[in-house]
């Protein structure tokens, strides 16, 4: 009966964009409802989960935080592999950061290859509201690249102000789990738990054929 | 556009420019103060600035003084204690070193801003108050008086520092590892890495290149914008890099900038930021570049920076290799749940430690990378896998990266010192594993390290 209740799902979410738009200060705003004080860049990834109750069903986000520096993207698209949602982030008063949204894109479905390139639960998220001086990136001009990309969602945050970042979190595990009604298989607790970590081997092993190649940048 | 101006003004004005040389006037930086130790007069100095006050002592000792909008930015920290009025209660304390007291107690020994809670903080100022009327008042800064046997002790320990590089590195004195495992004095610490790292000869070799010169230079602009944004994101709890654009973060700003004019072959990378910083805390910014690039070309930590990050992944691979033999059910655990050391030991390596760790811990790390190089690295690494197995072994994914991401915090240097030093590798095997990785590296584990 116990185990009955425990029905979990895990859902890997991948945050992805260039380096400084606060993608880690977004994550821990989210798993530990704080805004972080004492922030660094990160270094390849870094991983926190959280487990929320969505429509009824308790979910364990798998979040990867990832790192923005190009030197570092070689090591961030393993982690792409097996996603079931992506959030992309760039921050509202850097607008490179917005231009460079069609590279994060077409690097996460290069490398981390889901079955629906066209589908794929992608969030774009426009961080760094709180920064407004009237030239932050237009939430109309985000729209429209939204709009010519697939009809992605789009939403605008502050990890500072703790503004709609726990929206974009459950946006994003919402459309995860959209993604995998089809394909998930409820389990108890420790069973699915066990199932997750055998998926992915799976993508591993699917890797693994691939010859032991010298590593080049991305 | 604000933003770019302070970067503007942030890169035309290099600090004061001053004669590179290692003789300096005590008090202009920083972190660089001449120090007087009693009862080493009989010794030969050979170095002029042999000893020094690491940055984290200087800025100790400067009166430090909080005010209610400090408290109130950090308000967040306080969030349990919604209602209480800062203002209030710092104007009920009028008593100024009373107020310097309690905030000073606030900065760990390493110049870290702690994290104290506000009861802790009324709590340190009652203290403060029983103490003055019982008619004892404590020293505002806390500063310890060492006993004589102390400062005998701390004496003997420079001399030998002292002594032993002298000669270094022609002569290699025997004791230098061990020393240097025990951990270097702190306030000897600046020279000796620079002694260690032979900061000298790389300076000899390349004659013509001036640091001071070099932050004059400007930067490419996308490189710079990098720089810029990191450097207000490193240590930015440490005094010293605490203030906003102040002279720690743009002492970090230059050196970073000069480190990716010069070494071309990787420019700056993330990473290099924390350990220019740790270099920060206890050498002046010439000094701290010098060493920095002696890490990257002398050490060969370029490797680790390069595009591909080929050194990183040879450190998986032999680390894992290593793990195979010393921990082989951690080995078996972490190859059945596919659980790579990408997930967890980017930054140790990459970082040597730094990034996520406190600084206590990261120094002694240096001082044993700097004498004997990368073989600590591994040591510290399954060390922490070895003590850590107990707990992630049957775990899956989720709880084994918690059970490593929780480690860093609160570890106790020595205990990390003496249990690494205590696995067994050698340094042949690392150079054996190292060619491995080149000519035929062992399937099984490169499924693992691969990205």
């Amino acid at each position: 009966m116990e185990k009955k209740k425990n029905k979990k799902v895990f859902l890997k979410v991948v945050i992805i964009g260039d380096s400084g738009v606060g993608k880690t200060s977004l994550i821990h705003r989210y798993t530990s409802t704080r805004f972080l004080q004492d922030f660094k860049p990160t270094i390849g990834a870094e991983f926190s989960n959280k487990e929320v109750v969505i429509n009824g069903k308790t979910v364990v986000a798998q979040i990867w935080d990832t790192a923005g520096q190009e030197r570092y993207q070689s090591l961030g698209i393993s982690f792409y592999r097996g996603a079931d949602c992506c959030g992309i982030v760039f921050d509202r008063s850097d607008h490179s950061s917005f231009e460079n949204l069609d590279t994060w894109k077409n690097a996460f479905l290069k490398h981390g290859a889901p079955k629906e390139e066209g589908t794929f639960p992608f969030l774009v998220i426009g961080n760094k509201s709180d920064l407004d001086d009237g030239s932050l990136v237009k939430e109309r001009d985000a729209q429209q690249w939204c709009a010519d990309n697939g009809n992605l969602e789009y939403i605008e945050t502050s990890a500072k102000d703790n503004t709609s970042v726990e929206e974009a979190f459950t946006k994003l595990i919402e459309k995860g789990m959209e993604r995998e009604k089809v394909n998930l298989v409820e389990l108890p607790d420790r069973m699915s738990q066990k199932n997750k970590t055998v998926n992915l081997q799976r993508d591993v092993a699917k890797d693994v054929n691939r010859k032991p190649q010298k590593k080049k940048c991305c | 556009m604000e933003e770019e101006k302070k970067l503007q003004n942030f890169e035309n004005s290099p600090v004061k420019k001053e004669k590179p040389t290692f003789e300096r006037k005590s008090s202009e930086l920083p972190g660089e103060e001449k120090l007087e130790v009693d009862n080493i007069d009989d010794m030969t100095r050979t170095r002029s600035d042999t000893v020094t006050k690491p940055r984290h002592e200087s800025i100790m000792s400067k009166t430090i003084q909080t005010t209610y909008e400090d408290l109130e930015s950090r308000r967040e920290s306080y969030s349990h204690l919604k209602d209480v009025d800062f203002k209030d209660h710092f104007n009920n304390c009028t008593n100024v070193y009373r107020k310097t007291y309690v905030t000073a107690k606030a900065k760990n020994k390493y110049g870290f801003v702690k994290d104290i809670t506000f009861e802790e903080q009324v709590s340190r100022l009652t203290e403060a108050e029983e103490d003055e009327k019982e008619g004892k008042p404590r020293s505002a800064l806390q500063n310890k008086k060492l006993s004589e046997k102390e400062t005998n002790l701390q004496n003997i320990r420079l001399s030998k520092w002292m002594k032993m590089l002298e000669v270094y590195p022609d002569e290699v004195h025997p004791k230098l590892k061990s020393r240097a495992r025990k951990g270097i004095p702190d306030y000897y610490r600046a020279t000796a890495w620079r002694v260690l790292t032979c900061v000298k000869r790389l300076q000899e070799e390349n004659e013509s290149l001036d640091y001071f010169r070099i932050i004059k230079v400007k930067g490419e602009k996308k490189e710079i914008d990098t720089i810029f944004k990191d450097v207000t994101r490193t240590f930015s709890k440490h005094s010293f890099f605490e203030e906003k654009y102040g002279f720690g973060q743009k002492t970090l700003f230059n050196v970073l900038k000069a480190i990716s004019l010069v070494h071309k072959d990787t420019g700056y990378i993330q990473g290099m930021n924390s350990i220019v910083g740790i270099l920060l805390m206890y050498m002046n910014e010439e000094n701290s570049f010098w060493t920095m690039l002696s890490l990257l070309i002398k050490y060969n930590h370029k490797k680790y920076f390069l595009p591909g990050l080929p050194g990183l992944f040879e450190s998986f691979y032999i680390f894992m290799k290593l793990m195979k033999k010393v921990l082989p059910k951690s080995y078996k655990h972490m190859k059945d749940k596919g659980i790579k050391p990408s997930m967890f030991a980017t930054q140790w390596f990459v970082t040597l430690f730094t990034s996520g760790f406190d600084p206590e811990v990261t120094v002694r790390i240096y001082d044993s990378f700097f004498t004997e190089g990368p073989k600590i690295l591994y040591r510290v690494a399954l060390w922490i896998m070895k003590d850590n197995e107990s707990k992630y072994l049957g775990k899956d994914l989720d709880d084994f990266l918690q059970v490593l991401f929780a480690t860093p915090k609160g570890l106790d240097p020595d205990k990390l010192m003496d249990g690494s030093v205590k696995i067994k590798i050698t340094r042949q095997q690392i150079i054996d594993l190292e060619e491995e990785y080149k000519t035929k590296p062992d399937d099984e584990v490169m499924e693992i390290v691969q990205a």
